[in-house]
């Protein structure tokens, strides 16, 4: 007892040893496992440019923007482009969408492009030269993409362009409205730049064959899909009737097209509406007939909006049945209500004719915007076609020896600008796997991290910047852009709210929740100590950007084994 | 209570017209208390409020910490603590059973950390009114507790708590009635923060997370050690009555206030003692005015101090007494009320043995009238021994 109480009295008041716990390896306890792994963001995985969104947004957010530019050129040559008429599908996939509000991650994007304006070029390193070539036919997006990610790579390119300037769609199609053409001179430019030998007013089929292309190594074929469908009406080739991509190309090469003061537009999608709005900035009272209903529009709904806010008029479920021309002249249509049926492949209600119900639009001109295919008359039956486009495999190869396809001409391809330019950095990939003789290899699938993924509680509310839109009253007299540019304070603000979805941040959170220490500070990141990690999991959990993947631990059962050795 | 303030300090002083949360966070705020956890649950949310606005608006200079769970408010706290600040929380029934874990850590890790609980009903069914059996049901958990009347003694409590609990190394918990203490106002005298420094110095413990001397808390304890930690803390908790017996007459000396670990009420004379405790002990004190005045001898204990039990200062009022009646705003399922029990088992080894008769009363909120209160007293005067370990008052009695 007396030996007790003198112990006891020297003992402290609480537990407290001074030598460490390091013998005690908490790592073998560990039945799941965590380890660090960066992710790819819900947006990226939806941009058809491969666009590393998480990583360009942190870097705007930081203030760094020649950093987020930069890194958004690793993947497209063309983000004031996209920054503007890219329909964004990055932010209807942005995680935050599902808790607030979506980052305005075009804007973003768009800003740091314009920043960069005046900057100098910027592009990523150039690889070693090879001593390859490879023609790329058609300066669309498509094209334009390619071009510069062979370049890239190292490869000399000679790009064939059928029209005047380069650009495609680009610049004959979209109106300056929505995509001035100083962004996309810019950005030509910059990609031109790298060396490459541009020869325009040069037509596939007319000035040259795929014969004449023995001596390139490779051949990529992006010609778009630059024919407008007719009605098949008589009476399409009248005084006052024009084709939608016809008419868009004059007005996009500056001619203020004459056109009377009573325009009439058929169909329903990007064309339709561009050609309308163009058509009333130069000046005429316009109509659009379709033949659907608004929800069957293939248009993009925001320029629907802004098209009618614009004056314009939309006339529904109507279909034309005669053009009425007077002595060469256009004069009107005679139409045909539709009412919708069933669903047809594409999904959409098929319009049916309502008997009887025909009236007549009465109008100084017309314009058949009722969609676009490829012109590819010039292509022999070793290509496989289907819907007038050309059948390629997944990583763009057509089949015929060292011809790619990519852009609108792919059968099944999205018909955009970003899916444009992305097929173009796959077609370049592609090529450069064929010209190294080696396998085309489809993308290893990588995880992605989607709004479950992430621990919200790490986020609090705040609203998405206003993104504005000049008056519309004084808009539809020129062509000069719609949507405003936003200031660096509000990028910086609107950055600052995206969450970097499966991207680390060094928020130094998984470190500081670790109960046992194992998560370690690297330059390159983290790194988990597995002597230490128990498997608790409690870095997964409070990482608020999924950073931190778990895996169940390999049984180890090595002692099993000789136990029954033993025996 | 005879309040003999000083003279100069009334100046110091100020009055204000508070519930018993507010005086809670009144008290908390002027100890300095530099660490603060709250998971917020009726009827003690208040305290957990007010102490956010004072933090919010730097008049205390302490961190708030939003936790996720009692659990987690503890847990945190133990961590705070060992850093050597002074802490607080604030919790009431099933937040803190939900706590119950971490009360026995941090008593057995000897951390002076303060609580104020509100005594509140335990579900099922649901209540959320008055009862004592949440706190009674943590009594072996190794926490100081104390069970206060008025608005007033919760406020002096909370302060001479910190006092006692840094001095003893043994978390305090500060116990009052679930709305009847919580959301009543009471004029309550705000000492000046001079006051109060001078009686709470600034804590600094023996041991505590040091930087330069890196340090492992409460790792395995091997071979005795574990027992003899534990007989350090009961010394250290046995030891904690005289320590309370003298931070309250410290807390006299500058405050002009006094409570007592126990206080009674016309007890030397009387015959039959009547013990209550909380807010229900005010009531009690009428009755036995009431019933004093028709000749009968009796007088009121309420017993302040629960944890560690003060059983002799106890003893020493009761040994003499022909009866005692305890009214338990509380229950242990099987033996009927806490106190009651306590208090047998106090007498137990001593030569005294006084019949004493246990009464439940007022559970789930329910009122403990001065009718009932009577009848307890009548009771007891009358019957010569218990028949059964507890009567259930408007049923038994
Ligand atoms: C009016 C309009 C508006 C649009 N708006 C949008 C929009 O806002 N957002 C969006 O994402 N998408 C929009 N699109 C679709 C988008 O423009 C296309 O999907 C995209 O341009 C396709 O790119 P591409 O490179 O495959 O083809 P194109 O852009 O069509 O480029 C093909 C290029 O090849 C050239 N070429 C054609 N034939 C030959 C030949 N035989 N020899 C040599 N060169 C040839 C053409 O001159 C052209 O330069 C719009 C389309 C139109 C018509
Ligand atoms: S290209 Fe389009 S999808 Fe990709 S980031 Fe830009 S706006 Fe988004
Ligand atoms: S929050 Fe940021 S990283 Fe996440 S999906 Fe949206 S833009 Fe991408
Ligand atoms: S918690 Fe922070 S530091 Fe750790 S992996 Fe996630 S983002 Fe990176």
């Amino acid at each position: 007892m007396s030996n007790l109480i003198k112990e006891i009295k020297n003992l402290p008041y609480t537990a407290v040893s001074h030598s460490n716990m390091l013998w005690n390896k908490t790592g073998s306890w560990r039945h799941i496992k965590p380890y660090y792994e960066n992710k790819i963001a819900h947006c990226t995985s939806r941009c058809p440019c491969g666009n590393n969104i998480a990583e360009f947004i942190l870097s705007a957010s930081q203030g760094e923007f020649q950093k987020g530019y930069e890194i958004i050129k690793m993947t497209s040559p063309l983000p004031g482009v996209c920054g503007r008429v890219c329909y964004h599908p990055c932010e209807t996939y942005c995680n935050r969408g599902e808790f607030d509000e979506p980052i305005a991650i075009q804007m973003i994007e768009r800003f740091l492009a314009d920043y960069m304006s005046d900057k100098g070029r910027i592009i990523p390193e150039i690889a070693e030269r090879k001593n390859k070539r490879v023609a790329v036919i058609g300066s669309g997006p498509a094209g334009l993409s390619c071009t510069y990610h062979l370049a890239l790579k190292g490869y000399s390119v000679i790009l064939f362009e059928a029209y005047e300037k380069p650009g495609g769609m680009l610049r004959y199609g979209i109106p300056s409205y929505r995509l001035p053409k100083d962004v996309l001179d810019r950005e030509i430019k910059d990609i031109l730049d790298a060396g490459i030998e541009l020869k325009t007013n040069t037509r596939l089929g007319n000035d040259f064959s795929l014969d004449n292309l023995e001596e390139y190594d490779a051949v990529y074929l992006a010609i778009g899909s630059n024919k407008s469908r007719s009605l098949g009406l008589s009476g399409e080739s009248a005084d006052g009737v024009f084709s939608g991509l016809e008419f868009l190309e004059r007005v996009n090469s500056g001619e203020m097209v004459k056109l009377g003061k009573k325009v009439i537009v058929v169909g329903g999608g990007n064309t339709a509406i561009d050609t309308a709005r163009c058509a009333l900035r130069c000046g005429s009272e316009v109509t659009v007939v379709y033949r659907r209903s608004r929800n069957e529009m293939p248009a993009w709904q925001e320029d629907v909006d802004d098209a009618l806010e614009e004056g314009i008029k939309l006339v529904f479920l109507t279909s034309p049945t005669e053009i009425l021309f007077e002595g060469g002249i256009f004069k009107g249509i005679r139409c045909q209500k539709m009412e919708l049926g069933e669903p047809d492949q594409s999904g959409r209600r098929r319009p049916i004719p309502i008997k009887g119900s025909d009236f007549t639009i009465r109008g100084n001109n017309i314009i058949v915007s009722i969609g676009e295919e490829p012109e590819i008359s010039f292509l022999n039956e070793s290509f496989e076609v289907k819907d007038k486009k050309v059948v390629t495999d997944f990583g763009g190869f057509s089949g015929v020896r060292k011809v790619f396809v990519g852009g609108d001409l792919v059968y099944k391809s999205s018909a955009t600008v970003a899916s444009a330019i992305g097929s173009g950095k796959s077609g370049a990939e592609s090529i450069d796997f064929f010209l190294r003789n080696e396998e085309i290899k489809a993308k290893e699938e990588q995880k992605i991290t989607e709004f479950e993924d992430l621990n919200i509680d790490y986020f609090s509310p705040a609203g998405k910047i206003v993104l504005s839109k000049s008056d519309v009253n004084e808009r539809v007299k020129d062509f000069s852009e719609i949507v405003r540019g936003v200031s660096s304070e509000e990028v910086i603000y609107e950055s600052e709210r995206c969450f970097s979805c499966g991207l680390c941040t060094v928020c130094d959170n998984c470190l500081i929740f670790c109960p046992d220490m194992a998560v370690k500070r690297k330059d390159t990141g983290y790194e988990i100590d597995y002597d230490y990690c128990k498997g608790c999991g409690i870095c997964f959990e409070e990482c608020p950007r999924n950073v931190i993947s778990l895996e169940r631990e390999i049984k180890y059962n090595g002692n099993k084994r000789k136990r029954k050795k033993n025996k | 209570m005879a309040i003999s303030v000083k003279e100069k300090r009334i100046n110091d002083q100020q009055s204000l017209l508070l519930e018993g949360t507010y005086a809670v966070a009144y008290a908390v705020k002027l100890c300095r208390v530099k660490v603060i956890t709250v998971y917020p649950i009726t009827p003690s949310s208040a305290i957990a409020e007010r102490l956010a606005e004072m933090v919010g608006d730097e008049e205390l200079d302490a961190k708030y910490i939003k936790v996720e769970s009692e659990h987690s408010a503890m847990a945190s706290l133990i961590g705070a603590s060992h850093v050597g600040v002074r802490t607080f929380t604030a919790t009431s029934s099933h937040g803190l059973a939900y706590m119950h874990e971490t009360l026995h850590w941090a008593s057995g890790a000897r951390l002076p950390i303060v609580m104020s609980n509100t005594n509140r009903s335990l579900g099922s069914p649901w209540s959320i009114l008055a009862e004592q059996t949440d706190s009674l049901s943590q009594r072996d958990t190794g926490w100081i507790q104390f069970y206060c009347e008025s608005n007033q003694e919760i406020f002096d409590t909370i302060i001479q708590s910190y006092r006692i609990a840094e001095r003893v190394y043994i978390p305090a918990m500060i116990n009052m009635d679930a709305f009847f203490s919580t959301h009543v106002l009471e004029n309550i005298v705000i000492p000046s923060q001079e006051m109060v420094d001078s009686y709470l110095p600034e804590f600094k413990p023996k041991i505590k997370i040091d930087l330069n001397k890196p340090s492992a808390f409460g790792g395995v304890a091997p071979g005795d050690s574990y027992f003899e930690f534990k007989y350090k803390m009961e010394e250290d908790m046995l030891k904690a009555v005289d320590v309370a017996v003298k931070a309250d007459n410290e807390f006299e000396e500058i405050f002009g206030r006094k409570y007592g670990i126990i206080n009674c009420y016309l007890c030397e004379d009387a015959e039959t003692i009547l013990i209550m405790t909380g807010t229900a002990a005010g009531t009690g004190r009428v009755v036995i005015d009431n019933m004093r005045k028709k000749g009968k001898k009796v007088g009121l204990m309420k017993i302040r101090l629960f944890r560690p039990f003060p059983s002799r200062a106890i003893i020493d009022v009761l040994k003499n007494k022909i009866k005692i009646a305890v009214i338990d705003r509380n229950i242990s399922r099987g033996v009927g009320g806490i106190f009651a029990q306590e208090i047998r088992a106090a007498f137990h080894n001593t030569k005294y043995h006084p019949p004493i008769f246990g009464f439940v009363a007022g559970l789930g909120g329910k009122d403990i009238t001065p009718e009932q209160i009577e009848n307890v007293l009548n009771y007891t005067i009358e019957s010569d021994y218990p028949d059964r370990e507890a009567y259930w008052l408007d049923i038994d009695v």
